[in-house]
Parts: C-alpha cells; structure tokens; sequence
C-alpha cells in the first residue's frame, strides 16, 4: 500500500483545487473565502505570500512594505516548522506536473541522466535576489514557471509556455527531476532552511537491510539518503528531502518513517560490517 | 551524446527566447488599476499574483503577457473593452498586498491617466448630439463639460463640444468605452506617464 503516494497525490489535487476554487465557486473571484495565486493569497481574509517573492520585491523596490512581509512570514515560518521543501513535494503544481512527467520517463529506461550540484538552486536563489535588486524588477515572478503555470489555469492560456516546455523537455531528455533537483531557486530557498524542520523522515537502523530501494525512489536526490542508511544518523538530515514520503511507501523492511525529529542524537552505535552496509552501492 | 547536445542547445534556446521576448520590450506604457503609482515603482513592486485581477467585479484587469515585457504578469485595464468603472471600495487595491496598489480613498484620488479627446473623429465637434461621454463621465461638469458655441457660418446650429479638465480626470475610461465612434475612437486614456526604465 503506497499510503504516503495516495496522501500526497490528494493534497496535491486539493491545492489545485482550492486555487481554481475562485473559477467555479462564485461569480467574483475575490468574493470566495480562498483566492489568489501562489505570490499571494488570501485564506478568510488572512493574507498570505510568498516569502521569496516577498524577497524580491523588497529588494526590488527598496522599500519595506510590513504588511506584505508579514503575511510572506506566515507562510515562511509554516515551511520553516515542519520542514522547507515540503511546499515542492506536497504543493508545488510545477512538481505536480513534473511528476506526471517522470513517470512517463521511467518507461524509457536508456535516457541520460546528467547529474549537477545540488546547491545550484541555492546560488540561483542569490543570483535571482542579486537581480532584483540591481534590475528593480523582482525578475523571478516574471519566469517562474509556477507563477507562470498558476497565471495559465487562471488567467488564460499562453503565458512563459516556452520556459514550461523547455524545463519539461530538460527533465525528460537530460536530467531526472533536473529542475525541481538541481535548479528551482524557490526548491534552494526552501531547502536552506529546511534543515531546521522538525518533521524528519527517520530510520531504523535494525530494520534497514541497506537493500536501497528508497534511494531508488527518492524524489530529491539518492545521496541525501547515505548518511541515515549508512547509520550516521537516525534521521535524513539535508535540508532537500521534501517528506514526499516515496521511500517509506518503497521500504519492504518498515525501517522508515516521518515523525519528529529527535532533539539529541540517539546513541547508534551498533557497529555493523561492511560488507552489510554501505559498501555494496 | 551529440543528440544530447543538439537537445541542450534547443532547451536553451526556448529557454532564452522567452527571457529575451521579455527584455525586448522593455516596459509599455498601459493603463494601469488605480493606485498605481510610478510605472518603476509599479514594476518592482508588483508581486504579479493577479489578485486585483480576481477582486475585480467587472472581470476589467488583465495580466499582462510577454507583451508587455518586464509587465508580464502585471494588471491593466483595456478601456474600449471594459473600463475601470470605479467601485466605491476598491477591491482591486484593498485586494493588493504590496501597496503596488495603493493610496486610494476616493474616486477622485485615482489618477490612472487622462482622457484626450480627437476633435477631427469626435462627431460633437461636427455639429451633431453626442454627448455620451459628458453623460456617461462618473465626474460629469467636472472632468468633462461641454463647451457650446455657435457653429461658425451657421445662425441656427450650436456645437456642444465635450472639454477635458485633465486636473479632474482620472482616467478611468468610461468615456472611450462609450464612445459611439469607431476607427479611430473619438477620446481615449492615456496612462499616466510611465519613467524610463533603468
């Protein structure tokens, strides 16, 4: 039973659903108790934002705006709780649509997968500040494919296709999951301060038989999970998991699962050979 | 792997076409929702989420494509299709979380740009009754009037020519969405002045 894949693909359609929700529930959008896109939005009148699009415009236009800062810490400090990159996994319709992409590409077993830094995305996020800021224009917003991809559903068809089509071909043909892995600016804003979330995605080092088989479904990247199989830590510890939950639902041993992250490193010293863990990659 | 690169090279290229369609264009002057200030300041501080767009009643603000270049995804208003029809409460900048719209209590604080009248389409100004956009103009004797006089040559036929008081307008653009004349429109919104980017 993939539990955490069926939890998943239901938010996912909620978040759709709640941001077509202004299209069919009334008359005037602005009138319904959800609208907006994924910049900003309004949920019974609390408004929310987009913290790095937030950023952005507060260095683009040198000017604080409090309110506005305000409600892009709401949604900030949510992320920062439970863990950063849950918003890619669980929210993000562009990985929604990625998804769908990916698996149509896994049928294809000989295409290339060109790996690159996983911290790209973080240096994209500072590069996309540093743009903003001398460009006076908050440049992000006008790419983003999920802004982009949010305006298309809502607004009417044809707006930045082109950088949808190319990020779709890049993930199809050159890279798995390329963007979302390597090169999404919003995926690098969430996943530095993903570290400090509390919901983990745990191990049991007695149950896990290092078959790696969640390393084969990991939606981030396969290395993040090295460290918690080879025994290092109990946990997953790199800020890109987005507790998609695929390795749980893949493990035939129960040896994963999300919870709470434990405030001290449990003691696990269990000293296991070599030839059993890690060496067999 | 040369089929990879010629792929990577394609990729790019949508890629850099988009960005460049974007540059391009630089920004254009539109009419903008009221409470916009600057067209920079606009610019910059518009976070594009489009929720004027969904607070707007009358469904009159568009989001702005690559059209508009660095404005993509910004709010405008086509007058001649649907105008600003200034609602006493202005959902669109209580909508706006940034203050790109903002500053507005009153009909009379917007100032999205200035209707201009072209006398040679405008039929008033030819001897006949028209006057729609004097009737239809929400700050009537006051942004618009009617300027009448004797037609010249003529003893028995008057001109009521409608007059723009471009301290009073605020160009909301009823008036060329009213407009009976067309090809050309006889009175049209200029956006306020839009600054030179950069």
């Amino acid at each position: 039973m993939k539990k955490w894949l069926i939890i998943r693909k239901l938010v996912q359609f909620l978040v759709l659903l709640l941001f077509l929700s202004p299209l069919f529930l009334v008359e005037v959008a602005g009138t319904n108790f959800f609208y907006g896109s994924l910049s900003s939005s309004e949920v019974f009148g609390i408004r929310l934002s987009d913290p790095l699009g937030a950023l952005s415009v507060t260095l683009a236009a040198k000017k604080v705006v409090w309110s506005f800062i305000f409600s892009a810490s709401i949604v900030f400090l949510f992320y920062f709780l439970i863990s950063g990159r849950v918003f890619c996994s669980w929210v993000c319709p562009v990985n929604t649509f990625l998804e769908f992409i990916d698996s149509i590409r896994k049928r294809f077993k000989k295409l290339p997968d060109v790996h690159f830094n996983l911290n790209t995305k973080k240096y994209i996020a500072i590069l996309i500040l540093f743009l903003s800021f001398i460009g006076r224009v908050p440049i992000f917003e006008l790419i983003s494919p999920i802004s982009n991809t949010i305006r298309n559903l809502l607004f009417g068809w044809g707006m930045g296709l082109y950088i949808i089509f190319a990020i779709v071909l890049f993930d199809f043909f050159i890279s798995k999951r390329g963007w979302c892995r390597y090169f999404c600016p919003v995926g690098g804003f969430y996943s530095t301060i993903g570290k400090a979330g509390q919901f983990r995605v745990k191990i049991d080092n007695e149950k896990c038989i290092s078959c790696m088989q969640c390393k084969k479904v990991c939606f981030s990247h396969p290395s993040i999970l090295d460290p918690a199989i080879n025994g290092e830590y109990s946990y997953v510890t790199s800020g890109d998991c987005s507790l998609c939950g695929a390795c749980i639902d893949t493990c035939t041993h129960k040896a994963l699962s999300i919870g709470l992250r434990p405030y001290k490193q449990k003691e696990q010293q269990i000293q296991i050979p070599n030839e059993v863990k890690g060496e067999k990659l | 792997m040369k089929g990879l690169g010629m792929l990577k090279t394609v990729i790019g290229g949508l890629a850099a076409y988009e960005l460049l369609k974007l540059l391009k264009v630089g920004s254009k002057q539109v009419l903008r929702p009221p409470g916009a200030g600057d067209e920079d300041e606009f610019l910059a501080l518009c976070t594009r989420c489009g929720k004027c767009n969904l607070a707007c009643p009358y469904k009159s603000i568009h989001m702005g494509t690559s059209d508009l270049g660095l404005g993509l995804g910004t709010p405008f208003i086509n007058a001649r299709e649907s105008p600003c029809w200034l609602c006493e409460d202005f959902p669109c900048v209580e909508a706006c979380p940034t203050t790109a719209l903002s500053g507005i209590k009153k009909r009379r604080d917007v100032e999205m740009g200035v209707a201009v009248i072209d006398k040679k389409a405008c039929i008033s100004y030819q001897g006949m009754r028209c006057e729609v956009c004097y009737r239809e103009c929400p700050l009537i004797d006051e942004a618009i009037k009617l300027d009448i006089y004797l037609k010249p040559d003529d003893a028995t036929h008057a001109i009521f020519g409608p007059v723009i008081d471009p301290e009073k307008c605020v160009g909301c653009g009823i008036c060329e969405h009213k407009c009976v004349v067309n090809n050309p429109v006889a009175i049209k919104v200029e956006p306020r002045k839009a600054g030179g980017l950069f």
